[in-house]
């Protein structure tokens, strides 16, 4: 495979900072020549293993998903009935829950997790940041931290959808798609937190906002609590879960949020930048792969003289 | 190609989406509320 200018500078980059050595330099170089161009021949022969081959997340980044995702449910199930607890269908929710000033301590409490969750991540990025800076690891192509290849990608992720390019972009570790929900959820946490400290410490808001703007501020943080929680909501149960549960090649379930790894196929399909970078980090990845192409006949020779499946 | 998973995955990867197919039946229930309420 010869790859763009784009992948030989991630690759460049990460050899680098790993402080490769020349011989595995030249084995990270005949594996790419190895790979056929077409990466979809590629990552549709691969083997994985069904709940995950390579790396992608810390077990801190594992809990904090964890954690806002019970919390992020039943905060939605206990919020609902409390918004409309007049409604006939919030009577029994509320009834089952132990009357509706239960669950109001039920859902400020879960709350209070999901602030902690948020808390505890945001003390691992930024700690995992300055070490990483510290020690001359960061690399802002493979944070979530959108860039202009976003916008690019996104444009070539179409354009493939359209059937009018024959490769999806070569990504990153987080694809536009990634980046946009992150910082939706960062948002919408932010806005859940402000709105929802507002009804529970309305003297305090009143007393740092100027007075011209407090009456409208609670007005407004009651009004949107229940937008955006019910944003949410739609956006995690049809949005995010096709993503994960429902999309060809990833139904019925993706593993990563509980093992931390990702499929082979799937990294080479969606995030091929973060291949090139653990075919520099893990060597047996090198030699698997290898094996792999020449036991299916996958590799570019192969390719060329028509042998590929 | 992904190898065929084991049969405790399977019941884990299949529940999952008992589960989440069920907070979609709560999301559906969301939208009917938009409607009705704002």
């Amino acid at each position: 495979m010869k790859l763009s200018n784009e992948a030989r500078a991630v690759l460049e980059t990460s050899m680098r900072i790993n402080n490769t050595s020349e011989k595995d330099r030249q084995e990270i170089d005949s594996v790419i020549a190895s790979m056929p161009d077409d990466r979809v021949l590629l990552y549709k022969n691969v083997v994985s293993n069904p709940i995950g081959d390579l790396p992608r997340y810390s077990i801190h980044i594992r809990i904090q998903h964890m954690l806002t995702f019970v919390t992020f449910l039943m905060l939605a199930f206990t919020g609902l009935p409390i918004a409309f607890f007049d409604h006939f269908w919030a009577t029994p929710v509320n009834m089952v829950l132990g009357g509706v000033d239960v669950t109001r301590i039920i859902h400020r409490t879960l709350a209070a997790a999901m602030i902690f969750a948020m808390v505890y991540h945001l003390v691992t990025i930024t700690l995992g940041t300055i070490v990483k800076l510290q020690q001359r690891r960061f690399e802002l192509l493979r944070s979530i931290i959108p860039t202009m290849k976003d916008a690019r990608d996104f444009r070539d992720d179409l354009l493939y959808f359209a059937g009018k390019r024959d490769q999806r972009p070569e990504m990153d570790k987080f694809m536009y798609k990634q980046k946009l929900h992150y910082f939706a959820a960062a948002f919408g946490n932010i806005v859940m937190v402000v709105s929802g400290s507002s009804f529970l410490f309305p003297e305090f808001w009143a007393s740092i906002l100027p007075v011209s703007v407090a009456s409208y501020f609670q007005e407004m943080m009651r009004l949107s609590h229940p937008h955006e929680a019910l944003l949410a909501l739609l956006v995690i149960a049809f949005w995010h879960w096709y993503n994960v549960h429902l999309a060809p090649g990833r139904f019925p379930m993706q593993w990563t949020f509980l093992t931390g790894k990702i499929t082979r196929e799937h990294q080479i399909e969606e995030h091929f930048l973060e291949y090139l970078r653990c075919l520099v980090e893990i060597p047996e990845e090198r030699k698997l792969l290898m094996d792999m192409l020449a036991a299916r006949e996958l590799d570019q020779q192969a390719v060329q003289e028509g042998n590929a499946p | 190609m992904i190898k065929p998973m084991t049969p405790v995955q399977k019941v884990i990867a299949y529940s999952s989406l008992v589960f989440i197919l069920f907070w979609m039946v709560f999301g559906v229930f969301t939208i009917w509320l938009y409607l009705t309420e704002f």
